[in-house]
């Protein structure tokens, strides 16, 4: 998967960043069987991973407070199939750090739900449709909606911050505004917002690429319109907010500088994070599943996180890359200062290296849509080297965001 | 005060607004419409002072907010923020 040169081999020098999030991915099982999972965990009951233990985690989160943590998500699989991931969340609140956790709902119950409450947890939970036909068929679970629609109920009555997400495809795609009517019907006594994903092919998505599901270039434009000018001043006046997790190049020039645009562009802020997969491994984040060679160790054994953190290759490999040695439509890219390159998961998972452009961003290159007006040298022979051998010839319009 | 834009920055028009990106410290800047104005007033001929008559004639500002003296005063200021972000130089 990964090509020998994915990291930058020899490092421009780049200051060390606080490590401001830690991401563990406590289970690679999941009651659930979604299409479009990009982390692909194994069915309930069925992994064979040896894992950490509880004092495995408390212990990096210890280690990780004086470096500047702030935030620890509980991701999976399904975190709350473990018996550790209320003990963590205690954790992390004795430590005066932030909880979020990525759940599909299903077993939250009053008594979970009071503790995402006591302890000030944030809670995305997935919804990929406003009915049940829809959402099951994407969870490959029956009555999957039903639960999870009565535990947001439940929450959003006690005040717990929520992010809905919705990962997005052509099949689902106009489910959108049908969600986001249902949640008007929400309480919202604390935050409540979506979060809108467009697929990549990643894991088991990439079968929804092959059967021709995923959004093109041109549906991207145009959800990007549709949610910038018509769905988030929609919502806005609900009381709901909007993230679209797309790209820069994507949004027209004016949304990035009014409120609207803030609130429409996600960023994990993957230089300051680390990730700690099922089986205790330390990476970069859940595309070390598939990118074993990201692994820096493992906290079920020795390490030092502050010496790791401030000098292992990797992260130092990471960091030069995405400021230095971007490749692709992003090495042109005027952006690429703020974007970073977008997410270096999916620019690793479909371009074979850390340093490729993001798959939507190269999507829009190649089909000669990305906007003229954000490259660095639109007409030089550098843009040109660029351009793939499959779309010679394309004309570049003019910027596409006027 | 006269300025000219630095020869090393990448200029951009997207409809009203402006990126201006400076290659040697890889930073990017997006100038709104009033910005946008004064950033493509800076020809290295032209004096806070004109500018700032040229700007209350292309928005067509209302007397009351087209004083010579403080549109001067705001135009100055801005230039030198734009100056400070190392995007202009001092025409000499």
């Amino acid at each position: 998967m990964l090509r020998n040169d994915s990291i930058a081999q020899d490092t421009v020098e780049t200051p060390v960043p606080p490590l401001r999030s830690i991401y563990f991915y406590l289970t690679d099982e999941c009651n659930q069987r979604c299409v479009h999972c990009w982390i692909n965990p194994a069915p309930e009951g069925r992994s064979q991973t040896q894992r950490p233990r509880l004092d495995d985690y408390c212990r990096l989160i210890d280690a990780a407070v004086p470096l500047g943590l702030k935030l620890v998500k509980l991701t999976g699989g399904e975190p709350l199939l473990r018996e550790e991931t209320f003990p963590i969340i205690r954790h992390v609140s004795q430590v005066g750090a932030q909880t979020l956790i990525e759940t599909n709902a299903m077993l939250v119950g009053p008594r979970e739900a009071e503790l995402f409450r006591e302890h000030r947890v944030s809670v995305g939970v997935s919804l990929d449709g406003s009915e049940p036909a829809i959402h099951d068929r994407r969870r490959g679970l029956p009555g999957a909606f039903e639960r999870t629609w009565r535990a947001l109920e439940l929450m959003s009555g006690l005040g717990i911050p929520l992010t809905v997400v919705a990962a997005i495809s052509r099949s689902n795609r106009d489910e959108i505004p049908k969600i986001l009517h249902r949640l008007r019907n929400l309480d919202k006594k604390a935050s409540l917002q979506l979060k809108i994903n467009p697929i990549v092919a990643l894991g088991r998505a990439r079968k929804l690429a092959k059967n021709g599901d995923m959004l093109s270039p041109e549906e991207l434009q145009e959800l990007v319109r549709q949610v910038c000018a018509e769905l988030i001043p929609w919502a806005k006046k609900q009381g709901i907010g909007i993230v679209l997790q797309l790209e820069l190049a994507f949004f027209p020039i004016d949304s990035l500088m009014q409120g609207a645009g803030k609130a429409g562009v996600c960023h994990c802020g993957f230089l300051n994070l680390l990730s700690v997969l099922a089986d205790g491994s330390l990476t970069f984040c859940g595309i070390g599943y598939e990118a074993p060679e990201l692994t820096m160790g493992n906290i079920r054994g020795d390490y030092d996180l502050a010496t790791l953190w401030n000098g292992h290759p990797t992260l130092q490999g990471v960091r030069s890359t995405v400021h230095h040695a971007l490749e692709g439509v992003c090495g042109d890219c005027l952006f690429h200062p703020i974007c970073l390159g977008g997410c270096r998961a999916s620019a690793l998972a479909t371009g074979g290296s850390l340093a490729a452009s993001p798959p939507h961003c190269q999507a829009l290159y190649d089909a000669g849509l990305f906007p003229v007006s954000r490259l660095r040298e639109p007409a030089a022979s550098r843009y040109a080297a660029f351009t793939r051998a499959s779309d010679q010839g394309v004309p570049r319009p003019e910027p596409a965001h006027p | 005060m006269v300025f000219r834009k630095k020869p090393d920055v990448i200029t951009r028009r997207e409809g009203n607004k402006t990126l201006v990106f400076h290659q040697e410290i890889r930073r990017l800047f997006i100038l709104n419409p009033t910005s946008t104005f004064i950033w493509e007033s800076c020809t290295g001929e032209r004096a806070h002072e004109e500018i700032g008559q040229l700007l209350a004639e292309h928005f067509e500002l209302p007397e009351e907010y087209a004083d010579p003296s403080r549109l001067a005063s705001v135009v100055a200021d801005h230039l030198e923020l734009l100056h400070q972000a190392r995007l202009l130089e001092a025409a000499v």
